[in-house]
């Protein structure tokens, strides 16, 4: 006899089932499950006399309606949209979008020349395409091209800079158009993105380990140094490090990825000492390193709970569209709606933990843990050093301050998020043979 | 005495997850145990099954995994903790309906 899956009646009941899948990678799983009941089932009733041509028969009538199982199946394996995320990212971008409104009408706006509000809007708008095309392309196409990308985010650091754009301290800057590309942030991208494809650590001898150490860790962080960028340096050592632990467990190499850490973050907090020191003792110094830290706390303490008003006039504030944009927040629009705010960051950073831990696809997950490490330090440091907890760098909160780069740049990761949450349950997990 | 099918829809995940509770099982494998535990009273249409097993793992309740027995190839599910709170929420709900209506058709009433 035939074996039960090569059965004419077998695959016109199984090809029933399917056809009201959608998800198509799954059609072989679900075949080979279904199968297998089927199998269990025709030898239970071989073994209780009926002969073998009714015994599948029967085993397949006992199975049900497919067409009505096929479309139990394909309610389970649906697209998923992660409302609740893109919810908060239209509240960010609003909270963003009224910021910059505020700015322009009031007298506070320093680019005298650029229309902030409406540039804004237009680099929104820009922004949700570009999430909309990514979240509805499938990340893992994404994942051949790790290498290329990882090196290419090498490249953007070893010959991006250029001397004669300097800004802040740090030659961080390409002019593109009326836009300038801020390399680390991209960089950051590029690499963290390569990374995330990374080839399984079980495949790894300790000269491939340490390589890929050197190669993924040191380099990108003695390139980002070398930019005076150390706050990115900061966040892309933690998204090695968040990355290294998953694919490799390993206390030892967590234990000297850790100490590795301190060691360098002391040698940078001693090159960084001015921004310390103002951070530490901002009174010591409130027309220089403490500058920043003393106008925010004013702004944010004339706001009040209930703020001074859309387009409150802010001299005082620096950077009042990147840095200085959250206490200008406050000052216009009070406690009330900075806490708000906060709660929407908050939410946020819970929600992509969330996400990522109930992936069950390798790569989907290591990429979605490297974009929520990002975001989450990026709002948290933001956050922090408005309230004086962190010393003041370079970082502006994502969706809701004014820049180029960094305003689109969010909205392309996030598309990626809700893409991969899309198709949670859609693809096969792979075979695995034992209990996870 | 047949069960009317209402009555055992709403049921069901409760029972997949209390089997699942104490162990890791087959889809074949809970049609019968099911069939054998309740002395008959439940039987499922055996395909209706796996579309449940599937939503119960799209939401996370439940984890499967392959194994290789005796030669032969099955799909096991295992019960995860979100799953093990799900069910206890679940008993109590079921507990206090099972009261509510054994009182008003004057079973267990007073």
């Amino acid at each position: 006899m035939k074996s039960v899956k090569e059965q004419a009646l077998v695959h016109r009941f199984l090809d029933t089932v399917c056809r009201q899948i959608r998800a198509r990678e799954l059609h072989m799983e679900i075949k080979e499950e279904l199968t297998a009941h089927l199998e269990e089932q025709v030898d239970n009733h071989i073994a209780n006399g009926v002969p073998e041509k009714e015994a599948l028969e029967l085993a397949i009538a006992n199975m049900g309606e497919p067409k009505r199982i096929g479309k139990g199946l394909n309610k389970a394996h649906r697209p998923r949209t992660d409302w609740v995320m893109l919810l908060l990212i239209v509240l960010l971008s609003a909270g963003g979008i009224l910021a910059m409104y505020s700015i322009n009408s009031s007298e506070s706006n320093p680019m005298n020349a650029a229309n902030l509000f409406e540039q804004k809007i237009a680099l929104t708008v820009i922004g949700f395409v570009v999430m909309g095309l990514l979240w509805a392309l499938d990340y893992r196409k994404i994942k051949k091209y790790s290498e290329i990308l990882f090196a290419l985010g090498i490249g953007f650091l070893m010959f991006g800079p250029s001397e004669s754009n300097t800004m802040n301290g740090t030659s961080a800057w390409i002019p593109m158009g009326p836009l300038t590309l801020h390399i680390p942030t991209v960089a950051i991208l590029l690499l963290m993105i390569g990374m995330a494809g990374i080839k399984p650590s079980r495949t790894w001898s300790w000269q491939v380990s340490l390589f890929q150490h050197i190669y993924r860790g040191l380099l990108p962080l003695i390139l980002l140094a070398k930019m005076n960028t150390l706050i990115f340096g900061a966040v892309y050592l933690a998204i090695f490090i968040i990355q290294m632990w998953m694919i490799r467990r390993s206390l030892l190499q967590l234990t000297i990825l850790g100490t590795g850490s301190l060691v360098l973050i002391g040698i940078f907090a001693a090159r960084a000492k001015e921004r310390m020191m103002g951070f530490l003792w901002p009174w010591n110094d409130p027309h220089g390193a403490g500058y920043m830290l003393l106008r925010a706390r004013d702004a944010m303490q004339a706001g009040g709970w209930w703020g001074q008003g859309l387009g409150a006039t802010n001299r005082t504030l620096p950077f009042i569209y990147n840095e200085g944009m959250f206490p200008y927040f406050i000052y216009c629009f009070g406690w009330i709606a900075g806490i708000a705010v906060l709660i929407i960051i908050f939410s946020f950073i819970w929600k992509a933990m969330v996400t990522t831990s109930g992936l069950k696809e390798d790569y989907g997950k290591r990429l979605s843990a490297a974009i929520g490490t990002l975001f989450a330090i990026q709002f948290i440091w933001s956050v922090m050093m408005i309230f004086g907890y962190a010393p003041f760098v370079g970082l502006t909160l994502p969706f809701l301050s004014y820049g180029g780069t960094s305003v689109v740049f969010p909205y392309a990761l996030i598309g990626i998020l809700l893409g991969i949450y899309r198709r949670r349950d859609m693809i096969p997990t792979g075979w695995s043979t034992k209990p996870i | 005495m047949k069960i009317s099918k209402e009555l055992l829809k709403g049921s069901t995940v409760v029972l997949i997850l209390t089997m699942l509770e104490r162990q890791d099982r087959y889809g074949y494998e809970m049609i019968k145990d099911m069939e054998h535990q309740s002395g008959g009273v439940f039987v499922l249409k055996e395909g209706t099954l796996y579309p449940i097993l599937h939503t119960l793992e799209a939401e996370e309740w439940v984890q499967s995994y392959w194994q290789i027995h005796e030669g032969r190839k099955r799909k096991y599910y295992r019960i995860t903790n979100a799953g093990k709170s799900k069910l206890q929420e679940r008993k109590r709900e079921w507990s206090l309906f099972r009261t509510a209506v054994d009182r008003v058709i004057g079973e267990g009433g007073s």
